[in-house]
Order: C-alpha cells, then sequence, then structure tokens
C-alpha cells in the first residue's frame, strides 16, 4: 500500500498546479487560496503517510517505466529522502499559508500558485526517486517551474535574474546529464540502490562524470564559483518564494551531492581517490566568500541571498568530509537553514509588504513598528550566528566535532569565523531596527531613492511606507512557527529531528 | 545483413504514385474547380498514410518488400525496397505529412498560387516517399532530384526578389548535389557492378571503393541535409519560402539527405568496410563542426525562420553525429533524432506561421507579449523549446541518451560534451522568445488593456497541427504503451549491426 | 526489295521538294502537306529498315560506279541507322512546326523546298555506305541548307551564309584531299566494321596521321569543335526550325557523324589505338565542353546560348567516341539521340518564344512561363534532360560517358563532363527561373498559348525525352547495343 505513495506525493501536487491553473482561470477565482493551501497540505500528508513505514527501518520502492529507455524510473525513499521531503512539503505549506497576503496586490496569481505548486511537486520528487534519472527528471522540472517564480515581477530586474538563473540551470542540468550518461555507460545501471555504488573503478570518466555532477549540482546548491545566480535570484522572487528557494531549493543540490558520494560512488572509492578534497576546497572558499559579501550587502533579501550562500558551504563542507558524524551536522543544518533562513526570508517579506522597504539603512526602528516580526527575525539570527541553544549550534557542533574527529581543525577555526561573520552582518540589523528610532524617521525620507547600484529591485506594487502595523495573522503565524522552530527542539527531551538525522545518516554510512 | 524473408509487392509503388497522381491532377483541377484541387491535396497525403497500415501488416514478420522493374530507366533499372529503415522514415512522412498538409490547406487558403503550391507539396511528398523506398540507388537518385526540382517551386512561390534569389541558390546547390551523387553511381556501379541496397555492402572483397565516390556522396547528401559547408542554401530558403515549405523541408527534405547518408555508409560500403576506412571521421568532424556553427550561428538570427534554419543545421548536426559514431547505440540515436527532430522542428515552424498571420510579425525582438494574445500557440512553441534543448521527459532527452551512450561506445566522451555545449546554445536562442513571449512589462503594454489580456488565437486548422506536434513532443515517451519510434529505430539499426559482430 | 529503301529514303525527299518548287507560293496548304507528306515517306523508308538492322542484316545497294572503284554506294548499317532514323523522325517534327513557324513569313516556297531537300542529303550522309557517297551528300547538305541560313535575306544574314559556307566547303576540301590518300593506301573508300586502313603498310603508317588530321579537321568544322566553331553561332539567323534541326541535329550531328565513321568504320579500334591520336583530339575537346559551355554563360540571346551549348554537347559525343571503348562509344551514340531530342525541344521553346512574344533576348524573358506555361515546361524539361536529371533521357549517355571516363582510367573526362554540367546548371536554371518566378509585362493566355502545329511536337518531343529516358531499355538501348556488338 505504501509503494505508490511517493509517486504519488511527487506527481500530486504538479496535477493539482495544473488543474489548479484551469479551475481559477475559468471556474471560480475566488477558491484559489484555499484550494492552493489544500493541494499544498495534502501533499504534506502524504508524505507524512509514509512515516510508518520509514520508521520501521523500510525503503519504499516502485519502478515505473517511463522513457523507453534501457531503464525505468523508480522512486525509492529511505531515511533521509523521507526527512528531508518532509521538511520541504512543510515549507511549502507554510509558504503557501503566507502567500495570499504577501501578494494581495500583484498580479498573476494563478500563475504563481500553479507554478508554485508543480515547483513542490519537483522538489518532492527530486528526494523520493531511487535513481539518478528521476533525480533529474524531477531536479529540472523544479528548476524550470521555478523561474516563473523568480521572474514573477515581470520587470526588468527580475528578468534578469530569472534569466542569469534560468540558463545556470539549464547548464547544471546538461552536466548533471554528462553524469548520467558516463554512470550509465560505466555501470549499466543509474539506480541508487546497489549496495557498494554505481562506480567503482576511478577512470578518466569517472572523474569526468564527477566533474559533470559536481558542477551541475554546485550550480543549485550555489557553490563557489557557481553561486553568481544566487544573489540577483532572491531579492528578484517574491518572499516565499524566496524563503523556499534558500530554504530547500538549493539543498537538492546538497542532497544531489550526498546521493553522487554515497550511492553513485561510494565512500570506498573516495578514500582511494581523494576526489573530495576539492568540495572540501570549494566549501570553504564558498563559506569565506558568502559571508564576507553578505556584508557589504544593503538590500536585505540580497543580505540573506549572500548569507545562503555561506551556509550552503558548511552543509557542503559536512558532506564532503565523509564522516558519519560530518554528514549528521550537515543534514542537520539543511533542516536547520530551512527553517531559519525561511524565517528570515519571510520576515524581510512582511517589512516589504508593510513598508516597503528593502534596504537595512532604511529599517532602523522597525521593531517598534512590526514588533513580533522583528522578534522572530530576531530568534533566526541568533539561530544563524550559532548562539546555543539554537539549532544553528548544534549544527555546528556537530560538525566542529567530526573536524576534530577527522583531525582537521583548521574548519573549526573555519566555522568559528564565519559565525563571527554572521553576527557582524546579523546584529546591526537587530540593533537597529530595536535601538534605533531617529534613523528610521530619516530613512523615511530618503526611501524613494535608496538603492543599490543598478541591482536593486524597484518598488513592486506593494501598499506604499506606511508607519502602522504589525504584519497580518496569515504572514506572521509560518513565520513565526519557522522562528519556534529554530530553538523548540534543542529545548525538548530529545531532539528528534537530530534522533532522525543519526538514523538515516547511519543507514548510508 | 542476414536478408529475411523478401516479399514481392506493389504497396511501395502505390504509395508514390498516390501523391504523384493526385499531385498532377490538383494542379490541373485547380485550372477549373480549386475545391477539387483541394481535395486532391488531402487525398495526396490520406491516400499514403491509409496505406501506411498495410504497409506495416505485409511486413509483419520482419520481412522486406521489394519491386523490380529492371528494364526501366537503364541501366540500374527501377527498383523498390522497404526494409525497417524505409518503413520509419515512411510512417514519418505519412504522420508528418498529413499534419502539414492539413495547416498547409489552412495556411495558404487566401494567398495566391496556392494551387500551384498545394500541387508542388503533393509532388514533393511524393519524391520524399520514393526516395526513401528505393532499391537502388539510381532509383534514389531519381526521386531525390525529382523532389528537389519540385520543392525548388515551393522556396520561389513569393516570387520576390528574395524568394527568387533563395530559390536558385537551393537550386544550384542541388544540380550540384545531383551531379555528385551521379558520379557517386557512376563509380560504385562501376566498382561493385550493383547499387542494389540491402546485401550489407556491395564492394567485393579486396575492393576499395575510391574515395571520390565518397566524397560525392557527401557533397551529395551533404547538400541535401544542409550539412555544413554545404548548408548555404538553407537559411535564405527558409526566410523566404512560406512556412508550410519551410517545415516540410526541416522535417522531410532534409531526412531524405539524412536517409542518404545511411543507405550510402551503412548499406552500400557497409559497417565493415566504412570501419576499416575510416572514412566515417571525416563525417564526424563535419557534424562536429555543423552543429557547433549552426547554434552559435541561431543565437544572433533575429528573423524567427532564419533563427529556426540555424537550429536546424545545427540539429542535423546532431544526427549525422550519431551516423558517423558506428555504433549501435549512436544509430539509434540519430533515428530517433530524425523523428524527435522532425516533430519538434515542426512544431516550432508551424508556430511561427501561426504568430505570422496573427500578428504579421516575423522578428524575435518583436514577439514580446505575443504569448498572452496567442497562449496555446506559444504554449506549443514553449514545449518544442524545451525539447530542443533536451530536457526529460521530451523526445529530445531520449535521442541524447542514446547519442551520449554512442559517443562512450565510440570512446570519445568530448562529443557528449559538445552535444551539451550545443543543448545549452538551443536554450539560448529559444529560452529568450519564450520568456518574452510571456512575460515582461512591454509584453503587458503591447497586448492589454488595463490587465485584461486580449485572446486572439490562431484559427483551428491551423492550431489542432501545431499542438498535435507539440503533444507528440511527448506522446511517445511517456503517453503511449510504447515508444514505436524507438522500437522501430531499434530494430532498423538492429539490422545493420547484427550482421556485423 | 530493301535494297530500295536507302534510295527512297533518300529519293522521297528530293521528289517532294521537287513538287513543292512547282507550287505556286500562294498554294500554302498544298505545300505544307506535301512538304509533310514527303517527310513522312522518308521516315517511313527508314523506319521500315530498322527490322533489318535490329537483326543485324545489312542492306546494301550499289549504284552508278563513276570510275573503277568509286561507286555511289549505300549501306545501312547500324550506326547509319541511329543518324538515320532520329534524323528522320525529328524532321517529321521539324516539318509540322515549321508550318506554324513559317505561317506569316516570306519565302515560303524556297523555304520549304530547302528543308525537305536537306533531308534528303541527311539521308545520303546517314546511309552512305563509303567515304565518297558520304562526302557527296555531305557537300550536298551544306549546299541545300545554304539557302535556309540566309532565308532571312538580311545583311546579317548574307554574312553568315558566306561564313557557314566557306567552313562547309573547307572542311570538305580537306575531307576530299583525304579520299585520295586512303584510296592509294587501302584501295577501297568501303566502310567495313573493323576498319580499312588497318591492314595498311607499316611503311606507310606516317600517311595514317595525315589522313586522321585531315578527315578529322573537315568533320569537325560541321562538328563545331573549337576553334571552328564560329560558323554555329553566326548561323543562328537562320529560322528557328532550321536552327532547331540543322544546328541541333542534322548539320552538326553529320559531323559527329563523320568522326564516329572515320573512327570506326575507316580506322578500327585496333589502329586507331596504336596510332594513339586521340588523346591530343581529347585535349581539343575538353577545351571545346568547357568553353562552350563557359561562353554560352555569357549569352543574352536566346538561341545564341543554346548554339553555345550545342558546342559544348557536340564535344561530349566525339569524346564518348575517341575514347574507343564500347562505354565511350555508347555514350556518344547515347548522346546523339537524347541531344537531338532535347535540343530540339529548346530551340522549338524558343521559336514559339519567338513567335508569341517576338523577344529574343533572356534579359526581356522575365515572368513568360505565365504566358507560356506548356511551352516552358518543355523547355525546362529539355534543359534539366541535358543537365542530366533522371528520368529524362540525358542521364543515360551521361552516364555512359562518365563510366567509360572512369573504366578506361582517364577520370580527367568524366571531371570536364561533370563540370559542364554544373557550368550547364549556371546557364539554364536562370531562364527557367527568370520564367516562373520573376514578375514580368506577360499576362495569361486567353486561349491556347502558341499555334498548335508548333506546342504539339513540342510537347510531343518533350514527353518523348522522358520517355527515352524512363523506357531506354526497350528504345535507344537495343539500337546503340546493335552497333557496339558490330564494332567490339
Amino acid at each position: 500500500m505504501y509503494a505508490n505513495l511517493p509517486a504519488l506525493a511527487a506527481l500530486f501536487p504538479i496535477a493539482g498546479g495544473l488543474a489548479l491553473y484551469f479551475i481559477t482561470n475559468y471556474l471560480n477565482v475566488r477558491i484559489r487560496e484555499p484550494l492552493a493551501l489544500a493541494i499544498s497540505g495534502t501533499t504534506l500528508f502524504l508524505v507524512a503517510l509514509m512515516f510508518p513505514p520509514i520508521l520501521d527501518g523500510q525503503t519504499l520502492e516502485a519502478g515505473y517505466r517511463l522513457f523507453h529507455l534501457p531503464l525505468s524510473i523508480t522512486f525509492r525513499v529511505d531515511g533521509i529522502g523521507f526527512f528531508l521531503s518532509l521538511l520541504a512539503s512543510f515549507l511549502w505549506f507554510l509558504a503557501t499559508l503566507y502567500s495570499p497576503r504577501y501578494l494581495a496586490h500583484s498580479h498573476a496569481h494563478d500563475r504563481y500558485y500553479a507554478f508554485l505548486l508543480m515547483a513542490q511537486g519537483g522538489c518532492v520528487g527530486v528526494m523520493v526517486t531511487g535513481d539518478l534519472l528521476g533525480l533529474f527528471l524531477f531536479f529540472e522540472f523544479m528548476a524550470l517551474t521555478t523561474y516563473v517564480l523568480i521572474a514573477h515581477e515581470e520587470d526588468a530586474y527580475s528578468l534578469f535574474a530569472g534569466a542569469k538563473y534560468l540558463y545556470l540551470t539549464v547548464a547544471g542540468g546538461l552536466a548533471i546529464f554528462f553524469g548520467l550518461v558516463v554512470t550509465y555507460y560505466l555501470a549499466g545501471s543509474v539506480s541508487f540502490a546497489r549496495p557498494g555504488g554505481l562506480i567503482t573503478e576511478p577512470s578518466g570518466l569517472a572523474l569526468a562524470a564527477f566533474i559533470g555532477f559536481l558542477i551541475g549540482f554546485g550550480i543549485k546548491a550555489g557553490m563557489f564559483p557557481l553561486h553568481v545566480w544566487l544573489p540577483d535570484a532572491h531579492p528578484a522572487a517574491p518572499a516565499p518564494a524566496s524563503a523556499l528557494l534558500s530554504g530547500i531549493m538549493i539543498k537538492t543540490g546538497a542532497y544531489g551531492l550526498i546521493r553522487i558520494f554515497h550511492n553513485v560512488y561510494s565512500l570506498r572509492f573516495f578514500e582511494a581517490v581523494n576526489w573530495e578534497i576539492c568540495v572540501v576546497i570549494l566549501a570553504s572558499v564558498t563559506i569565506l566568500l558568502g559571508s564576507a559579501l553578505a556584508i557589504l550587502q544593503d538590500n536585505l533579501k540580497r543580505r540573506l541571498a549572500y548569507s545562503s550562500i555561506a551556509q550552503i558551504g558548511y552543509i557542503l563542507l559536512g558532506i564532503s568530509l565523509l564522516s558519519e558524524r560530518a554528514l549528521v551536522g550537515a543534514v542537520y543544518h539543511i533542516f536547520t537553514h530551512a527553517l531559519m533562513k525561511g524565517c528570515l526570508f519571510l520576515c524581510a517579506g512582511a517589512i516589504i509588504v508593510q513598508t516597503g522597504k528593502k534596504n537595512i539603512s532604511e529599517m532602523g526602528g522597525i521593531g517598534f513598528h512590526m514588533p513580533l516580526t522583528m522578534l522572530c527575525f530576531t530568534l533566526a539570527s541568533f539561530s544563524m550566528v550559532g548562539i546555543p541553544p539554537f539549532n544553528g549550534f548544534i549544527s555546528k557542533w556537530q560538525l566542529s566535532m567530526a573536524a576534530l574527529e577527522l583531525n582537521r581543525p583548521i574548519f573549526v577555526a573555519l566555522l568559528i569565523l564565519s559565525s563571527l561573520l554572521n553576527a557582524v552582518y546579523y546584529f546591526p540589523i537587530i540593533i537597529a531596527a530595536f535601538f534605533n528610532r531617529r534613523s528610521e524617521a530619516e530613512s523615511g525620507a530618503h526611501a524613494v531613492h535608496g538603492g543599490h547600484g543598478g541591482h536593486t529591485p524597484p518598488e513592486i506594487s506593494a501598499p506604499g511606507p506606511s508607519l502602522a502595523g504589525e504584519a497580518p495573522w496569515e504572514m506572521l503565524v509560518p513565520t513565526a512557527i519557522l522562528a519556534v522552530g529554530c530553538f523548540i527542539f534543542a529545548l525538548t527531551p530529545v531532539n528528534w529531528p537530530l534522533e532522525m538525522i543519526k538514523t538515516v545518516t547511519h543507514g548510508l554510512f | 545483413m542476414t536478408s529475411n524473408a523478401v516479399t514481392a509487392s506493389a504497396l511501395p509503388l502505390v504509395m508514390i504514385l498516390i501523391p504523384l497522381g493526385c499531385g498532377l491532377a490538383a494542379l490541373a483541377a485547380g485550372l477549373v474547380s480549386e475545391k477539387a484541387a483541394r481535395l486532391l491535396f488531402m487525398a495526396s497525403v490520406l491516400g499514403p498514410a491509409a496505406a501506411a497500415p498495410l504497409l506495416l501488416k505485409e511486413m509483419a514478420g520482419g520481412k522486406t518488400l521489394v519491386l523490380k522493374f529492371a528494364q526501366l530507366l537503364p541501366p540500374g533499372g527501377l527498383s523498390f525496397r522497404v526494409d525497417h529503415l524505409s518503413l520509419f522514415m515512411v510512417l514519418l512522412f505519412c504522420l508528418y505529412g498529413l499534419i502539414v498538409f492539413v495547416y498547409a490547406l489552412e495556411f495558404m487558403k487566401d494567398r495566391p498560387g496556392r494551387i500551384r503550391f498545394w500541387g508542388g507539396m503533393s509532388l514533393t511528398l511524393a519524391g520524399c516517399l520514393g526516395v526513401v523506398m528505393a532499391g537502388d540507388l539510381f532509383t534514389l537518385f531519381l526521386f531525390f532530384e525529382f523532389m528537389s526540382v519540385i520543392f525548388f517551386i515551393l522556396i520561389a512561390h513569393q516570387k520576390t526578389p528574395e524568394a527568387s534569389a533563395a530559390a536558385m541558390k537551393f537550386l544550384f546547390m542541388t544540380i550540384i548535389a545531383g551531379v555528385a551523387l551521379f558520379l557517386g553511381c557512376v563509380l560504385t556501379y562501376l566498382q561493385a557492378g550493383t547499387v542494389c541496397f540491402g546485401q550489407g555492402g556491395v564492394f567485393p572483397a579486396g575492393v576499395v571503393p575510391a574515395f571520390a565516390a565518397f566524397v560525392a556522396f557527401m557533397v551529395a547528401f551533404g547538400i541535401k541535409s544542409a550539412m555544413f559547408p554545404m548548408h548555404l542554401w538553407m537559411p535564405d530558403a527558409y526566410t523566404f519560402a512560406p512556412i508550410p515549405a519551410a517545415a516540410l523541408s526541416s522535417g522531410m527534405l532534409l531526412k531524405t539527405g539524412v536517409y542518404g547518408f545511411i543507405r550510402v555508409l551503412y548499406d552500400l560500403y557497409g559497417l565493415k568496410l566504412v570501419s576499416e576506412l575510416h572514412w566515417n571521421n571525416l563525417l564526424l568532424g563535419l557534424a562536429c563542426v555543423t552543429i557547433l556553427y549552426g547554434s552559435l550561428n541561431a543565437v544572433v538570427q533575429d528573423n524567427l525562420n532564419r533563427r529556426l534554419a540555424y537550429s536546424g543545421i545545427a540539429q542535423i548536426g546532431y544526427i549525422l553525429l550519431g551516423i558517423s559514431l558506428l555504433t549501435e547505440n549512436g544509430f539509434i540515436g540519430n533515428l530517433y533524432h530524425v523523428f524527435a527532430h522532425a516533430l519538434m522542428k515542426g512544431c516550432l515552424f508551424l508556430c511561427a506561421g501561426a504568430v505570422l498571420v496573427g500578428t504579421g510579425k516575423q522578428k524575435v525582438s518583436e514577439l514580446g507579449g505575443v504569448g498572452l494574445r496567442m497562449p496555446l500557440t506559444m504554449l506549443a512553441f514553449t514545449v518544442a523549446s524545451v525539447t530542443a534543448v533536451g530536457l526529460p521527459p521530451f523526445n529530445v532527452f531520449v535521442t541524447k541518451w542514446y547519442l551520449g551512450q554512442g559517443a562512450l561506445d565510440f570512446g570519445q566522451p568530448l562529443f557528449l560534451v559538445l552535444l551539451l555545449v550545443s543543448s545549452m546554445l538551443n536554450a539560448a536562442y529559444y529560452l529568450p522568445i519564450v520568456i518574452s513571449a510571456f512575460l515582461g512589462e512591454k509584453a503587458l503594454r503591447q497586448h492589454t488593456i488595463g490587465r485584461q489580456v486580449r485572446i486572439k488565437e490562431a484559427s483551428p486548422v491551423l492550431l489542432i497541427p501545431i499542438l498535435l506536434l507539440a503533444f507528440g513532443s511527448i506522446a511517445f515517451t511517456v503517453v503511449a504503451p510504447h515508444n514505436w519510434p524507438l522500437e522501430l529505430a531499434r530494430a532498423a539499426a538492429q539490422a545493420f549491426f547484427a550482421a556485423t559482430p | 526489295m530493301p535494297g530500295f529503301l536507302p534510295l527512297a529514303a533518300v529519293l522521297f525527299p528530293l521528289a517532294g521538294a521537287l513538287i513543292i518548287r512547282f507550287i505556286h507560293e500562294e498554294k500554302s496548304a498544298w505545300r505544307s502537306s506535301i512538304a509533310v507528306g514527303a517527310i513522312i515517306l522518308t521516315f517511313a523508308s527508314a523506319a521500315s529498315m530498322l527490322p533489318y538492322t535490329m537483326r543485324g542484316e545489312i542492306i546494301e545497294v550499289r549504284l552508278i560506279p563513276l570510275v573503277e572503284n568509286l561507286h555511289i554506294y549505300f549501306r545501312v548499317d547500324s550506326l547509319g541507322m541511329i543518324f538515320g532514323i532520329v534524323s528522320s523522325t525529328l524532321w517529321v517534327f521539324a516539318m509540322i512546326y515549321s508550318i506554324g513557324y513559317m505561317a506569316r513569313e516570306h519565302g515560303q516556297r524556297s523555304y520549304f523546298t530547302f528543308f525537305v531537300l536537306s533531308a534528303s542529303a541527311t539521308m545520303g550522309v546517314a546511309f552512305a555506305g563509303n567515304l565518297f557517297t558520304l562526302y557527296i551528300f555531305y557537300e550536298y547538305l551544306a549546299i541545300c541548307t545554304y539557302p535556309l541560313v540566309v532565308h532571312a535575306q538580311t545583311r546579317e544574314a548574307t554574312r553568315a551564309g558566306i561564313k557557314y559556307i566557306s567552313y562547309s566547303f573547307g572542311g570538305g576540301a580537306l575531307i576530299f584531299l583525304s579520299l585520295f590518300a586512303i584510296l592509294s593506301l587501302a584501295g577501297t573508300l568501303d566502310f567495313a566494321p573493323g576498319g580499312i586502313l588497318g591492314s595498311v603498310d607499316p611503311a606507310d603508317r606516317g600517311w595514317l596521321v595525315v589522313i586522321f588530321v585531315l578527315c578529322i579537321a573537315g568533320f569537325s568544322t560541321k562538328a563545331a569543335v573549337m576553334p571552328l566553331h564560329s560558323w554555329l553561332p553566326s548561323a543562328m539567323v537562320a529560322p528557328t526550325p532550321v536552327s532547331a534541326l540543322l544546328h541541333a541535329v542534322a548539320i552538326v550531328k553529320a559531323g559527329v557523324f563523320g568522326i564516329t565513321r572515320v573512327f570506326y568504320s575507316l580506322y578500327g579500334v585496333e589502329t586507331l589505338r596504336e596510332l594513339n591520336l586521340t588523346g591530343y583530339l581529347a585535349v581539343v575537346i575538353c577545351f571545346t565542353i568547357i568553353a562552350g559551355s563557359v561562353m554560352a554563360i555569357k549569352q543574352d540571346v536566346l538561341k545564341l546560348r543554346l548554339a553555345y551549348s550545342t558546342i559544348g554537347q557536340l564535344g561530349y559525343i566525339t569524346l564518348g567516341t575517341l575514347m574507343l571503348t564500347p562505354f565511350g562509344l555508347a555514350g556518344g551514340l547515347l548522346h546523339i539521340i537524347n541531344h537531338a531530342f532535347l535540343k530540339i525541344t529548346l530551340f522549338f521553346c524558343a521559336g514559339i518564344i519567338i513567335t508569341v512574344t517576338g523577344k529574343t533576348s533572356l534579359s526581356d524573358l522575365a515572368g513568360v512561363g505565365r504566358r507560356l506555361p506548356l511551352t516552358m515546361l518543355a523547355f525546362s524539361i529539355g534543359a534539366f534532360g541535358l543537365m542530366g536529371m533522371l528520368p529524362i533521357c540525358g542521364y543515360l549517355s551521361k552516364y555512359y560517358l562518365l563510366t567509360a571516363g572512369f573504366s578506361a582510367g582517364k577520370p580527367v573526362y568524366a571531371y570536364v563532363i561533370l563540370m559542364s554540367t554544373v557550368l550547364n546548371s549556371i546557364y539554364y536554371l536562370p531562364i527557367i527561373v527568370n520564367a516562373f518566378f520573376k514578375q514580368g509585362l506577360f499576362e495569361r493566355p486567353r486561349s491556347i498559348e502558341a499555334p498548335l502545329t508548333m506546342l504539339v511536337p513540342t510537347v510531343i518531343l518533350a514527353v518523348a525525352a522522358v520517355a527515352l529516358g524512363l523506357f531506354a531499355g526497350y528504345t535507344t538501348i537495343p539500337l546503340v547495343n546493335a552497333v557496339i556488338r558490330t564494332i567490339f
């Protein structure tokens, strides 16, 4: 009974999104938002239904012939896939809840919701497929549907950002395709289920395939030097989409790399060739560069975007250290980062909707107008910096322990340095928000011609700058849930996400 | 090649004669009644399409159909032969022809000279069917020339100076192709004593075929299939010919050139001989250049038809690459791409035509917001574009899969990288069209009053062929229970590769 | 009885011409019917000999011995039959066509007289059994076509006539000289399949070279081998049916036919191979082919372009025959037939264009396809046929010529022909394209586009050209094979 559940979970929101487009376009506009929420919620429910068998340690598998290639597409959910798809569905549900108010004055709602749901299908699909072909299929599908979300505003800036995203994504997809073809050629299969990995013999082709995968997933994950799309795409997209983009979608790149390291190649293989070194180095550079560049940004969403680059560096570092503990840290950071960065973007969206302000320099004193929003922002920032007992601390702890176990203390130093930088770019926002009434008054006057270079998103059709008020509850609730998520698990007796992650990563080693 | 059971059948001849007769009759009937001409025009494609299932039935069990008239058309004799490869092409031509003909019927409805155009299309179809069902090189040559000369009429249709110049260019290159093919025929016949297909290599052991003949074949089929540097006729022809003619050419005429390459390399020379001589490397090199040249040029074209034409050149490069790799996977890939490209590029051309009819615009830079006005047309365009880039689950993905495996079997992953670079360029020249069609403030301003979009689709008779072709890009990979084109391509590949271990 | 037939072929037109001469200028219907009747009888005589030839029988008739071994001697072998049957067939069409073409011209009586008379001379050339007879009829042909060339009676025509007759007689004189040499060396002038000069005393081999040069130069004037070609373009001032028949079929082919006779009936393959002279001729011929084609490109007057094209095409025939291989000879002979059918079609079309529109220059003919659709369709068939497109008959001769070139180890011959094919397309295609796809001053025809007497022969010939390609296995190839069998 469970076997078809993964396929259903992936395809339901896709079909639902398409149906929604036609229903709202031709039948009834008013049910649009509830319908979208229902579809997203159902997907979450479908994913959650997989919990009992996964808890039993089962793997859900079902194969479908799709392309009439010599291989079929299979859906296969193991622990890590389940955990991440649950996380993704949950975040998507919150974002869908958040969207109506954010988009109240925007256009093309039908398109937005349709593509939002289809992207959800793609994202869940990535995590529930059991072979590279399926992963590639959903990966590309998610990437293309996301394009429409990024370019949603249809102004020059978002079209530019969207185009940059689109071409890099297509290039990444082709790189993955290269790896896919080579893998099939070398191994005769692209299934993740083969014990001992698919590619076992080091060769020039195997290296080429690895580079292909690295480029493909690296682009999606925003790894240096392939991150160039990310700082533009995040500010361009509507805030809920940015939250999803940063919270979940870039993690599919990391997820892909986990599969590459553990299921396509194998740990034994990397022991022999040590190719993971290049990922380690790139991840380190990504961490430092992302953090350093984040400091320079004045546009809030842009700063958050660079911060995401730095955070994805942690995850890639954890993955590429190839120890069990490091992977626990990495996966936990995927979870952590999804919650906190989702929260931060939703806060940024709330600020834009309520005040129309996008630049940090204009946000002085905003905490007095939107105390709850800025409280959430503060909580998420603490987690970001890694202050105990927030989630961010736990993942950094795991990563540091892993580095020490591997006898590489340099990475501990790197993590600490990066945390310091995090503090440097998050705390001033909080301080200004709550303690700087005067600058708020000043910046209100300058808000019209504030901007950052030529790439600053122009005004969207939100209500003009208003000094009044907290965000409406539809926006506040998802934000608050995420903010609470940033620390609640560290306070409960059993940190069950951590326990779960430990179980599922153990399966890979 | 292991010759399977051979059956004599007049069906191939009938399938050629129907469009030939109907085409001529349509031209004659056009003087009296346009309605009769329209009926005959449709009959010319419905006839072969209806006969195609019979062909399948007769060939059941792997039979090969042959028909010989040894005394006609000396010295080679007129002969027809339908094996799996021919069947693949015939089915494609019938299917594709049917769609394009319906479109052409509507597209040319009120244009001057339509009777001549329709008649020309029917005759071209007859020629194309003749080429792929020819049983020897001379018969192939006969239909090849016939088809080209008739197609010239279609290119020149609009009678503008540009169209005439484009047609002249095409005609000269066709004549050169004809001369080259003639040379190849003569030399081969001289050395081998026969130019009949289906023997898995006509050259007796020990005879080294003349290199001049090989070069002649390359020139002949290279011109027809628009291989670099013999592609010169194509961009002009596609730009100035009426859209249905361009669609017909891209789906069928180009493919006859490809078919010629396959027949010569795999059948006339034989796989074994070619791989010993390594002459395929010449084709391989040119195929790579063709891919890059076509793709790069397509990026900078502003005229939509021209962009599609250059893209077609690049796509032909894929097919030639598949042919010249001499691996089974590569061969399947090439044949599947013949099918995939016909549907995909046909769809793009028909969309371009619908847009031209609907808005009068042909420049990419002027197409902003056209998707808001003609959503279904541009949706089809989007599907075809995404197909061209090679994303799953569309047809071209399957092509690339097989071509990639073929390249690796050949031992050269760089070809795979080349394919991917070209895919990237595909994205670079198709996606901006799609994006500007649907998104962008300028688009909104042009086509909306306030926020209300004025939808004005093309007429259903134009739209249905477009949607069918777009659907075709996914129909066989996902929807249908079997990927028939792929099965057929496999069968055709098996026929050539089974004999040569 | 059969011996009467070659005589009949020569005498019917002679008689017809005499009758026409005495019919009053006004009675054009009478004149036309007698002309056509005479030609049809000629054709019938020639055709009735065909079964004999195909059975391998040779019809001989020996007349008046002028001196001891100098006879008027007719000998219908397969080689002569090809020339005879093709000429007489096409003469029928040309005759019918002339009726329409000449309808409003002056001097119809003299025109028809000499037109019919030329047929007699051509039959004589075709069926001549020895070089002496051939020479007599060859000169006879030149004389009776002279009035046709100068028919227009303009200054230009007179000048062209003088040029024509000087070239003809000059060539004839060379042949006349060679008569004595051959007679003294071989003791006979009678044609024989293996040649008559093979048994010559080795000491006299030098003379063979001299004779070769004399004969070839003599016949080359008629065959328009460069640099002896310049009369041909000038002679285009003649009325178009004359140009068509005489310059595409009878006169120039008589020259080519003469060369073939010299090669295969006087020298024989063996002797020529030993002499090794054909290589030099081949150089000249290859030059002629290419240069003729190139010069055709430059011409703006349609008939001139066709004339230069003829020069190139005649080169094919000569090239084929001088290769001295079965394939080469087959190619050459087939091209005699194919080129005759195709070129006469083209000239007929040119004639229709001149009659209907009055235009002679190509630059004035944009859009003429609208006015003359069937004519231009026939023109296209002719042009594509000469370019070698299947299934129009021209491809077949090209096929044999190419095969001959390659199998004789002289691929350069093949490449010259291919090169020339490309050049052909360069000068023919623009005509077709401009006719159909350029806007011009021409309007759609209100009724039938051209007089039926002109249109019907043109269309029939165009159809015949296709049929001859498609059904060559039943028509031309057996005919040519009969020749090949006797010679090789």
